[in-house]
Parts: structure tokens; C-alpha cells; sequence
């Protein structure tokens, strides 16, 4: 359900206004993805710089969120530093679920602290404090800080990497949850914002057609239950269980794409497991589980007490793949490591890992010598090395990026629905926009034959305009690998107490998708960005993939430069920027 | 072994007891099971339609596999099967709707070789319909899961088969016999 209602803080000078959110916005851009994409269009101008208090961070909930299982997480929608596209990014846990509570549809900040501050959120107002005694600290220290400032609250907050403005950081809720990739930790940083704090509010989201809610929620739960992705390997072994599938079918790429193939153990899911007693922390309300915590226990050396146990996060598939077999590295404790560092840091892992990938693909040996790994994180954290500018800037010769955005742990060639869905993103080299890899390596919805690029135009349309509505909605990506369209909408009718037909719920991510290579194209973006790494072509045919392009051009309802035609833009309500 | 899985899952299709896109078939291989892919197709089982999948503990690759899997990971724990057949055989799915707990076959090779067919609830791929479709098929070999299919187990898949279709046979003599006895008495 919507609340109707938002805020408007400018960090400048400290003012803040409730708003009423235009009943538009909601009815055709949901919430979360689109509801910030639709506002930052509004309010920002072209070319501004990402760094600057002319850029605006726009943090939105949706209408499903805390009201149906996978329905935990909160969007922010910025101007990237790292690739200057407009980025969207969204964070598992419990914050979306407490800002949901607090009944505001989006918080949009503007403008620059003079000094360190953090936003502080509830039911009736926001408020900013000073933060300095939080500025200069990392994450889990200032998540100690403000546990005991505002007991009972959620935050998202910037490490020192945001706060130095690394280019791919990030800011991290509930200690192991990020809002990743494209710098929305830089962005606050760069505003001196360094924390978001929701207080608890005892008001509880509620469908406006409970009836009808029940029935689609249920059926929902059923489709979960019955995914062997969900409820098998994801429920078993967390995203880890996707490196044994991607290692099985031989598209894991390694050494920054030099190669590509093999299985690699190490980081499968079974052999995680057998590294010690792992626990499962599911974000709020959430059956499946995926992320996992390993318990380690701490000895008297450590502590001067006995039998305490620590709590190490295991690392998502995208990590262990990217300072795993994307360094060559055989080392399961230097990933672990390599990932507490980033969450402490608050920093992109697929972005760090592949910008060292870049920057080291001569010398991955030395890169193995003990400690190594984690020094060189450490300095790019606390601002000390050109790394933190991304690997397109520091090693373009190398760097495996799409529009700047460095790639994750999926063989471009080894699944070329997906290696379409890497260049036509709006954020850059993303996974997530369309997520072929369903389809084409899981079987979700249904198998395709990952090899041909024959289809899969239409496909990657379709995909990603419902991965656009369901980051509206907003709910867990997972989500897609048991529900469609017609599940989504059906939540999301009863939620609102407004009919959505499947149909319309894929026009609405349409139009969001659109709304965003809008503003891509007035920043410079364009067909000559829709493409691939050089390196990427050894494995992928040029001809094919130009011709695949052309077609979903087409699909799209762009022209041959990948500008929607007035008529769509028509056609999807929108005006031109 | 998976050239035996996709003789047996063409003949399934060719002979009515499951659509092509519903059902699935394992063999167990010592720890392990072979089990058709979630959203294969029966009658076009190629080497990439299988995956080798762990029996005591679950897989990375449950993920490609099966979203009954779990049901035929309980069945090879609980029983000595070496194969599992499911179906979405129409009669005995229709049947399931209309008997409780099980029903008896009527016609006589039914009944001398299935005796009762156990009638079993449990949605599909959840623990309860592993746990109580295994546990009837320490006894008998086949069960229904209500409104859902046919698990059939047997030491080689053709055994599994033929318990398969006789399962389904029996239960579509049973409907008609019903049936028949119906319409009679409303003359």
C-alpha cells in the first residue's frame, strides 16, 4: 500500500518538507526503483556533477514492502559516481520494512552538510544531528554507536571509503547488508551524510484488500516453496550454491576474463559449509535465508575470555567470485577477509574486486602472498590508491567494464542472453536488470540454450521491464525465479486496492526502464556504450551481437541509436527530459 | 544412465501418463541421484537434461534439478528403490479427488500386484509430501499425492514403469466401473 506522503530534506541548510507524493508517481512508477527514478528525473538538471550537493540521493520504499515475505528491502536512486548513469541500488535486511512502518513513501536529500550529520527518521518528522562522533569511524563501529543512540532502530551508514569518496562504495544496513554497486556511498559521502536512522514505529503496513491479499499471498508462497532455486540450493547453501552451478556448466570466468571454465570448488556452497557451523540471517521475514553467517568460535588468546563466538559473514557468490577465481585466488580465508574489509569499509566487492583484477592481471601471483590482498583494500578504503576510482579509469586496457561498472562472476560468452542484458543495463555491468542467467542457467522460468542469441532480444525486453517493476514493488529479486508477472500483480492490486493486470505491470517497468535511458542519453550514454569489453568478444561473435542489439532496439521501440521513438515515449507517458 | 532416463521418459509422454513438461524420473547411483532438470522435457532427455545431485545431503545443484527432488531424496532414504517414476497420470490424479486415504484397484492383475494404492497430501516439493510419500512407498509401489501424481519406485526404472501404468490402468477401470455403476442406478 502507499502512504501518499514523502520528505524533502535539503542537507544545505537543514530544512525539512512533507510532501504529498503525486498519485501519478505511484500509480505508474509503483515505488522503490521506480518512484526515485521518476523524482530524481524531476529534480536534476543535465550534467551535474555526481559529488556535488546539486546531486540527490532519493530513498523510497514500495507498496509490497512488510506486508508479503521477500518484500524487506528499500531503493535509492542517485547519479552515479562511478559510471555517471543514473544508478538505482537497493538493501536487503530490515531497513525498508522499519521505513516502510514510519509511513514515508521516499525520503529525497539534496544539497551538502557543512558538517558530518545523520538523518534521523520516524513516524511524524526528520531531523538532522550532527554526526561527528560518527565521522572517521567504519561500519560496525558506528552501527555500536548508534544501537546505543537510538535503541531499537535500523540505519544504513558510510565507512571511510564513502566518506572519501571511493567511487564504488556503498552504504551498509544491518551490518552485512549493502546498498551495492555504482557509489551511493560516495554520493552520501560526498553530501557529509553519514548515517540514515529509522526508530522503530509500532505502525504496521496493512493490504487494502486483505481478502484478496491472502489468496494471492498464499499462492505466492506456494510457488517459493515449490522453486528448487528458493527453497533448494539458495535455502541450503546461500548464493554459494551458485558457483557449484556456474562452475558445473563452465562459464565461470577467471584470471579478469582471461579465461574461462572449470569448476572451483573452493567457493561452492558444500565446501563453505564444511568450513565450520554457519548459520542462515534471512533479511526481514524471509523464508529463504540466502545470507549466511559462519560461527566462529573465539579462544582465550583471542579475547582473554573463553568460548565467546564471532560471527563471520559469508560472502555472497558475486564476492567469492570476484576475489576468488576472478584473482586466481585459492585462499578461502583472504576471501572472507577480503569481504569483512568491504563491509567494514562499506565498499562495492564485485567493483574492488574487479578493479584489482584489472589493475593486477600481470602479477596475480604476488597478489597471493599472505595479507596482501586485504592491504590493498585497506588502502583503496581509506582513499590511498587510485583504485578506488574504478578500473575503467586506473586500467582501461584491462578493465572489464560497461559503462563503467565492472562486471560480475558470469561468462558474458557462456551465456549470450546475458551478455546482451550486460550492455543494454542502464547502471552498467549488471547481472540484475534482466538476469538472464535465470533462463539460461537455471532453467527459470523455462530453459533456454544459453549458446544462441536467437530470442532472446524479446526475452531481455521482457526481463528487464519486470526486473524494473519488481524493483518497484519492491521484492527480493529471487522472488523471480518462482513468481511471474501475473503473481506480482496480483499482490500488488490487493495490496493498493487498485487492478493491475499483468500487462500492466510490465508497461509500468517499461516505462521505468525508459524513463532511465532518458536520462542515460542526456548524460552522453548512448548505442556506443551498449557493448561489450573487447576481451568479451573472443568469446561472443561482434555480427551477432550488433544484430541482437538491433533487435532489441526494436523490441524496445528505439531508434538505431537507441533513442525511444516519440511514439513510444508516447505511448509509455512520458515526457521527454 | 541418462540414455535409460530418456528411453523411459519418451514412453511416459507416448503413452498418456505425464505431458511432456510435467513429471520427472532418478536413479540412484550409491550416494547419489540422477534426476531430471526443473523444466525438462520428458521426451527430449539429453545428457544436459540430467543432474547428479546428492542423496544425504542437499546439492548446489538442487538448484538445476528437479523441484520434486527432495520428495525423491526422502523416497531412496526410507525405501530400497533404484529408480522413481512421477507422473501426472489423469485417472489416478482424478481418483486421488475422489477417495480418501487410498483406493483398491478392481480389476483383478490391479489388485494382485498393487493391492492399495496410498492416497497421500502434501504440496509439491515441500517436506510433507517427502515424508508421506516416502513412508507409504516403504510399503507399497506406487502412492498418490492428492490432486498432484503418481510416485511409482521400483529397482529399475522399467519396473518403476510398468507400476506406473498399472497404476494408471487401474485406476481408469476403477473410474469407468464407477462410473458405469452410476449411471445404472440412475436408470
Amino acid at each position: 500500500m502507499w502512504k501518499g506522503k514523502g520528505l524533502e530534506v535539503d542537507l544545505s541548510d537543514g530544512s525539512v518538507e512533507k510532501i504529498e507524493t503525486p498519485s501519478s508517481f505511484l500509480r505508474d512508477f509503483l515505488g522503490g526503483r521506480g518512484l526515485g527514478v521518476r523524482i530524481l528525473t524531476e529534480h536534476l538538471g543535465a550534467g551535474a556533477d555526481p559529488l556535488s550537493g546539486e546531486n540527490e540521493i532519493v530513498f523510497a520504499t514500495g507498496p509490497l514492502v512488510g506486508l508479503t515475505p521477500l518484500s524487506a528491502r528499500c531503493a535509492a536512486v542517485t547519479k552515479s559516481p562511478l559510471t555517471g548513469t543514473i544508478l538505482d541500488s537497493s538493501v536487503g535486511g530490515s531497513f525498508g520494512v522499519w521505513m516502510k512502518r514510519t509511513g514515508w513513501d521516499f525520503v529525497c536529500l539534496k544539497g551538502r552538510n557543512k558538517e558530518p550529520a545523520a538523518l534521523i527518521l520516524d513516524d511524524s518528522e526528520a531531523k538532522i544531528k550532527p554526526a561527528g562522533d560518527l565521522w572517521g569511524k567504519n561500519t560496525g563501529d558506528s552501527f555500536d554507536l548508534l544501537e546505543r543512540s537510538y535503541p531499537g532502530s535500523k540505519s544504513f551508514v558510510i565507512g571511510r571509503a564513502g566518506e572519501r569518496k571511493v567511487l564504488y562504495a556503498c552504504a551498509i544496513s544491518d551490518m552485512r547488508h549493502a546498498f551495492g554497486r555504482g557509489g551511493i556511498g560516495a554520493v552520501m559521502g560526498s553530501k557529509n551524510l553519514k548515517a540514515v536512522v529509522v526508530k522503530r514505529s509500532k505502525a504496521r503496513p496493512l493490504p487494502l484488500d486483505p481478502t484478496a491479499f491472502e489468496k494471492a499471498e498464499k499462492e505466492a508462497i506456494r510457488l517459493i516453496r515449490a522453486s528448487p532455486v528458493l527453497s533448494g540450493g539458495l535455502k541450503s547453501y546461500g548464493t554459494a550454491a551458485i558457483a557449484g552451478v556456474v562452475g558445473y556448466l563452465g562459464i565461470m570466468p577467471r584470471s579478469n576474463f582471461r579465461q574461462v571454465g572449470g569448476k572451483c570448488e573452493l567457493i561452492e556452497g558444500e565446501q563453505i559449509a564444511r568450513s565450520g557451523k554457519i548459520r542462515r540471517r534471512p533479511c526481514h521475514g524471509c523464508p529463504i535465508g540466502c545470507k549466511r553467517v559462519l560461527l566462529k568460535e573465539e579462544t582465550s588468546e583471542d579475547t582473554g575470555e573463553g568460548g565467546k563466538q564471532r560471527e563471520i559473514d559469508v560472502p555472497e557468490y558475486e564476492t567469492l567470485w570476484a576475489f576468488g577465481p576472478n584473482l586466481e585466488c585459492e585462499d578461502l580465508e583472504a576471501i572472507f577477509e577480503a569481504n569483512r574489509i568491504c563491509n567494514e569499509y562499506g565498499m562495492d566487492t564485485i567493483s574492488a574486486g574487479g578493479t584489482i583484477a584489472a589493475c593486477a592481471e600481470e602479477d596475480f601471483e604476488r597478489l597471493k602472498e599472505k595479507g596482501r590482498l586485504a592491504q590493498w583494500l585497506k588502502r583503496i578504503g581509506e582513499g590511498e590508491d587510485e583504485a578506488g576510482q574504478g578500473s575503467a579509469r586506473v586500467s582501461p586496457k584491462t578493465s572489464m567494464t560497461i559503462k563503467g561498472m565492472e562486471l560480475p562472476g558470469y561468462d558474458p560468452g557462456g551465456a549470450l542472453g546475458q551478455s546482451l542484458s550486460y550492455a543494454t543495463s542502464n547502471r552498467g555491468g549488471c547481472h540484475l536488470r534482466a538476469y538472464m542467467i535465470g533462463p539460461e542457467i537455471m532453467g527459470k522460468p523455462k530453459q533456454i540454450d544459453r549458446l544462441s542469441f536467437a530470442g532472446k532480444p524479446g526475452l531481455v525486453y521482457r526481463f528487464q521491464n519486470l526486473a524494473a517493476a519488481v524493483d518497484s514493488l519492491i521484492m527480493c529479486k529471487f522472488s523471480s525465479f518462482a513468481l511471474g508477472e501475473e503473481e506480482y500483480a496480483n499482490l500488488l492490486s490487493a495490496a493498493v486496492g487498485e487492478y493491475y493486470s499483468p500487462e500492466d505491470l510490465l508497461k509500468t517497468g517499461e516505462r521505468i526502464y525508459n524513463l532511465e535511458r532518458l536520462f542515460n542519453l542526456r548524460e552522453g550514454f548512448g548505442k556506443k556504450d551498449d557493448t561489450l569489453p573487447e576481451r568479451a568478444f573472443e568469446r561472443v561473435d561482434r555480427e551477432e551481437f550488433e544484430r541482437a542489439l538491433f533487435e532489441y532496439y526494436c523490441w524496445r521501440g528505439w531508434d538505431e541509436e537507441g533513442a525511444p521513438r516519440q511514439e513510444k515515449l508516447k505511448e509509455l507517458n512520458i515526457e521527454p527530459l | 544412465m541418462w540414455k535409460e532416463i530418456s528411453r523411459f521418459g519418451k514412453k511416459l509422454v507416448e503413452t498418456g501418463l505425464t505431458h511432456s513438461h510435467f513429471g520427472n524420473i532418478s536413479m540412484r547411483v550409491a550416494y547419489e541421484l540422477i534426476i531430471t532438470r526443473s523444466g525438462s522435457m520428458l521426451d527430449e532427455i539429453d545428457a544436459n537434461q540430467v543432474v547428479r545431485v546428492g542423496l544425504f545431503k542437499p546439492s548446489s545443484l538442487d538448484i538445476l534439478a528437479s523441484s520434486e527432488t527432495v520428495v525423491h531424496r526422502a523416497i531412496y532414504k526410507e525405501t530400497s528403490a533404484l529408480a522413481i517414476i512421477h507422473t501426472h497420470s489423469p485417472y489416478a490424479v482424478a481418483t486421488s479427488l475422489l477417495e480418501e486415504d487410498y483406493f483398491e484397484p478392481v480389476d483383478s492383475e490391479g489388485a494382485y500386484f498393487l493391492h492399495k494404492v496410498p492416497i497421500v497430501v502434501g504440496g509439491i516439493g515441500t517436506g510433507e509430501l517427502a515424508k508421506n510419500a516416502s513412508f507409504a512407498l516403504k510399503k507399497h509401489k506406487a502412492c498418490i499425492a492428492k490432486s498432484h501424481g503418481v510416485f511409482t519406485v521400483g529397482s529399475t526404472l522399467e519396473e518403476a514403469y510398468i507400476t506406473a501404468c498399472m497404476t494408471e490402468h487401474s485406476a481408469m477401470v476403477r473410474y469407468l466401473v464407477k462410473m458405469a455403476e452410476t449411471t445404472m442406478r440412475g436408470k
